[in-house]
């Protein structure tokens, strides 16, 4: 690679010139009328040798332009800056420096050829004397038929590799060295050429022929006056006649003399002045003589021409009839005149024509440019202008096609601001619409959190932040383990870590939907128990697939705080209250006992103290219960008990009046034993059975049907009445605190509504599940299970 | 079900309880003494060594707790105690302080009378 570059534009170059260079010695020979095969021998010679020393030059000053390309290519990713620089600088300005040298060497390449005939070889090869104006006048066609060739060839060889080399600066941000030279100038120049080139060509071809011809003509004249002199001599042998007959046949251009056969004049002094004032035409003549008796003879300055033709006479010395002819004078000065004028015709239309099509060529190209310019400076393609078409060519079509670009450009510019516009107010309403939501969430009482995905919190509100005592700044980046806990780790209040599984956020992310959830979390600042009430869902895209999750907490540690204390309250009131119950049952037992002698009327009233004092102490264990249940400190101690017998027990102790029967019905005979706590049992499904019988019609049947699933380990017992049942819509709460199914309905029998709440939590932390099935006006079935011991 | 005559104690702050109480037992007998919280209590078993000690454990000055603490102290043999709470784990209280029986307020009398017969010691 390193060397193929010069080797081949050289080859290339070279090569296309040499198929020109061989046919040039053939015009030169043929301009100069060289036909004699001797006499092209040495003249082809002397071009060869020129040739070849010429060319080896070029080629040599070729390769030292091209070097700094060829250190380039040798690895063009990765060269300096300055070896780029030098390497373009070559590419260009090579096929504008190149072809003038090689065009100059075209030029003066036949001078020395001309110079070297007419020093060495005039004798053999007589040129004309005009031989030096015509190599000129031929150099200069050689020069301007060489230089659009070598321009040509050069720009064609080395335009693909200064497009490289620019690729190259454009990507280092370099700007394009090297010459510029402008369409027009090219165009010029070209014209120039090749005006000059065929001009002067033909003209010095003219030229040359006139001068041969006119110097044949004269040398047929002077042939014909010599033969005709010779017939005159011929019969008149007397020579001192000769004078008169020479005379006689002279004209004013044609000197008629007789010489020897050594060349000197015997007649016509006229004729012998002026052959001795051409030394030139003389020694041609002594050497024609020398060779032939009859010849014609020109002279070097083409001027006159000369022939001479043997006298046969017996007597005297030999001598020849000769005729010096000379051209008429001519008007040498008009001639150069009108050849000035034409050369100056031809000089100036070229270019004047080619300035013109160059300025219609460049005219489109330079508007293109403009509209470049315009897009490049601005960046605004709205107001462009489009190109007009001059012509209906290839610089018409560019047009069309920068006109079709710049269409593109705007339509496209237009795409982009509209949807500049379009995403600019879809931002605007997002950030509105996100500046509202964020203000409600902040102003939500309840923290918000959202997290991605990856369970990366998103977004928190202000609540969210104060619940977890975070400062906003770095509180989104945290990960919802930390940020759920307020930058520590949650605990429990007993100091227990939340494990992720327990974060409400994580658990919607695995897809679970919380509704009001209560948990308690230690606040680490004040070490004291933050009561949280959460709700949390996934988040999912359009296809159904989770992307993250929300969950609100709304902290209800007051709530917490207040409803523990009415706990408290209850309990402790309830405890107080026994003591005074206890005072009033059993003074009222103790005098309804001792006292055997008490009138009836005094038995009833104590009688009614009693029973009055037995109810409160029923609501006091209602409340004591409730409280023991809210405040977590019921304690149960489950040993296996005999369920049958237990039934058996709490039926009968309900006392059930004469006006209703409950009825034990076991589905399985072998014996019932399960875990359980036996009071508490006998006591959830006693309030079971009392509200069966509270809500029975007099003389209504209770059924308690007992059963063993033995494959999921548990027992179950229900409780069956044909009472007035629950309304559909009144169920759902059936098992909460205080819940009344019939308050302010004809079946509001009174009590506090706590019996099934007690009865589900005594069964639940029993291991048991209760429920209950009922229509209303059919009555109901309240059911329960607990395992088997 | 009649005994020797015994001494009880009973520690009680409410006095009409504490009447009630007293009164159940004298009526079968036994020889009623009266203290309204521990500390007194305290010295009433330093006065006379009772059989039997009626205990409320919620009392003012000096609870039941504190009083079994120091009495189990300064007393080489204890008299056994029956508890009379209205606590609700009046069984689990009663076996904290290691006494002999419990009694749930509100009591029925004769339940009381049978619970203290139980537990006398057999003479």
């Amino acid at each position: 690679m390193a060397r193929s570059l010069t080797a081949r534009v050289a080859a290339i170059a070279f090569g296309v010139e040499l198929i020109f260079a061989v046919a040039i010695p053939v015009a030169y020979l043929h301009l100069f009328a060289v036909e004699r095969g001797e006499d092209r021998a040495p003249v082809l010679a002397i071009v060869v040798v020129l040739y070849v020393v010429r060319t080896t030059a070029l080629v040599g000053y070729l390769a030292w332009l091209l070097r700094p390309i060829e250190r380039w290519l040798s690895d063009p990713s990765s060269q300096p800056a300055d070896v780029t620089r030098s390497a373009a600088r070559a590419a260009y300005d090579t096929p504008l420096l190149f072809p003038i040298v090689w065009a100059t060497s075209w030029l003066l390449f036949y001078l020395p050829v001309t110079a070297s005939l007419q020093r060495w070889f005039a004798d053999q090869i007589p040129l004309s004397a005009r031989a030096g104006e015509a190599t000129v006048l031929f150099g200069l066609s050689c020069f301007a038929a060489a230089l659009p060739l070598s321009y040509a060839i050069l720009s064609w060889l080395l335009g693909p590799i200064a497009g490289r080399i620019s690729l190259s600066l454009r990507e280092r941000g370099l700007p394009i060295p090297g010459r510029r030279l402008s369409v027009r100038a090219r165009l010029v120049v070209l014209s120039l050429s090749l005006i000059t080139a065929p001009t002067s060509w033909m003209g010095v071809h003219a030229y040359m022929s006139q001068v041969w011809a006119a110097q044949r003509d004269l040398a047929a004249r002077a042939g014909l006056l010599a033969d005709a002199l010779a017939r005159e001599l011929e019969r008149s042998p007397e020579r001192a006649l000769w004078e008169t007959a020479a005379r006689s046949l002279s004209t004013p251009l044609d000197l008629v003399a007789v010489a020897t056969t050594d060349g000197a004049i015997v007649v016509n002094n006229d004729a012998k002045r002026d052959l001795a004032a051409a030394p030139g035409l003389r020694g041609r003549l002594a050497r024609a003589l020398s060779r032939a008796p009859a010849d014609s003879v020109l002279d070097p300055s083409a001027q006159s021409a000369l022939a001479y033709r043997p006298i046969p006479s017996g007597t005297g010395p030999p001598a020849v009839a000769l005729v010096i002819s000379r051209q008429p004078v001519r008007d040498r000065e008009g001639e150069l005149l009108t050849l000035l004028l034409f050369a100056l015709i031809a000089l100036s239309w070229a270019p004047v024509c080619a300035a013109f099509l160059a300025g219609s060529i460049a005219r489109p190209l330079r508007r293109i440019r403009a509209v470049v310019n315009q897009i490049v400076a601005r960046g605004d393609v709205e107001r462009l202008g489009r190109i007009p078409i001059f012509h209906r060519d290839e610089l018409g079509e560019l047009a069309q096609g920068v006109n079709e670009m710049i269409d593109r450009l705007q339509a496209s510019a237009e795409r982009i601001r509209r949807y500049g516009a379009d995403r600019e107010q879809a931002l605007a309403v997002a950030a509105r619409r996100a500046a509202e939501l964020d203000a409600v969430l902040d102003n939500m009482i309840e923290g918000v959190f959202a997290c991605d995905k990856t369970g990366a919190v998103t977004h928190m509100n202000a609540a969210g932040l104060r619940l977890l005592e975070l400062s906003s700044a770095g509180a989104v980046s945290r990960a919802p383990m930390e940020a759920a806990g307020g930058g520590l780790a949650p605990v429990h209040p007993d100091g227990r870590p939340f494990s992720p599984a327990e974060l409400p956020l994580l658990r919607a992310l695995a897809g679970e939907v919380i509704v009001e959830e209560d948990g308690v979390l230690e606040n680490p600042g004040s070490h004291r128990p933050v009561f949280l009430r959460s709700s949390a869902a996934p988040i999912r895209d359009a296809t159904g697939a989770i992307a993250g999750a929300v969950a609100v907490a709304r902290d209800v540690t007051e709530v917490a705080e207040f409803d523990r204390l009415k706990d408290e309250f209850i309990r402790v009131a309830a405890h107080e209250l026994k003591t005074p119950v206890a005072i009033l049952k059993g003074y009222a037992r103790t005098l309804m006992r001792t006292d055997q002698t008490l009138p009836v009327r005094s038995r009833r009233m104590l009688e009614a103290i009693d029973r009055g004092a037995e109810r409160i102490n029923g609501v006091v264990e209602d409340l004591l219960d409730i409280s023991l249940a809210r405040l977590d400190t019921l304690h149960l101690s489950p040993v296996p008990v005999d369920l049958d017998e237990l039934v058996r027990a709490t039926v009968a102790g309900v006392g059930a009046s004469e006006l209703h029967r409950v009825v034990i019905q076991r589905e399985d005979p072998a014996p019932l034993t399960v875990r359980a706590d036996s009071a508490r049992t006998r006591q959830a499904l006693g309030n079971l059975l009392s509200n069966a019988l509270k809500y029975s019609p007099a003389g209504g049947t209770i059924e308690v049907v007992l059963s063993a699933d033995r494959g999921r380990g548990e027992a179950q017992a229900s409780v069956r009445d044909y009472g007035v049942g629950i309304p559909t819509k009144r169920q759902g709460g059936i098992f909460r605190l205080f819940y009344r199914a019939h308050t302010d309905t004809p079946h509001d029998y009174g009590g506090m509504g706590v019996g099934l709440f007690m009865a589900k939590e005594l069964i639940k932390r029993q291991g048991g599940r209760i429920w209950f099935e009922s229509r209303e006006g059919e009555g109901s079935i309240f059911s329960f299970t607990l395992p088997l011991a | 079900m009649e005994t020797a005559c015994l001494k009880i104690l009973v520690v009680e702050d409410d006095p009409d309880l504490a009447a009630l109480e007293a009164e159940l037992l004298e009526e079968h007998g036994h020889h009623v003494e009266i203290a309204s919280n521990g500390r007194e209590a305290l010295a009433a078993v330093e006065r006379a060594a009772p059989d039997l000690i009626l205990l409320d454990m919620k009392m003012p000055v000096m609870s039941g707790r504190e009083f079994v603490d120091e009495y189990r102290r300064a007393q080489p043999s204890p008299a056994p105690i029956v508890v009379v709470t209205a606590a609700d784990d009046a069984q689990v209280r009663a076996a904290e302080v290691g006494a002999s029986g419990w009694i749930a307020k509100p009591f029925d009398p004769d339940a009381l009378v049978a619970n203290v017969m139980r537990l006398l010691p057999r003479p």
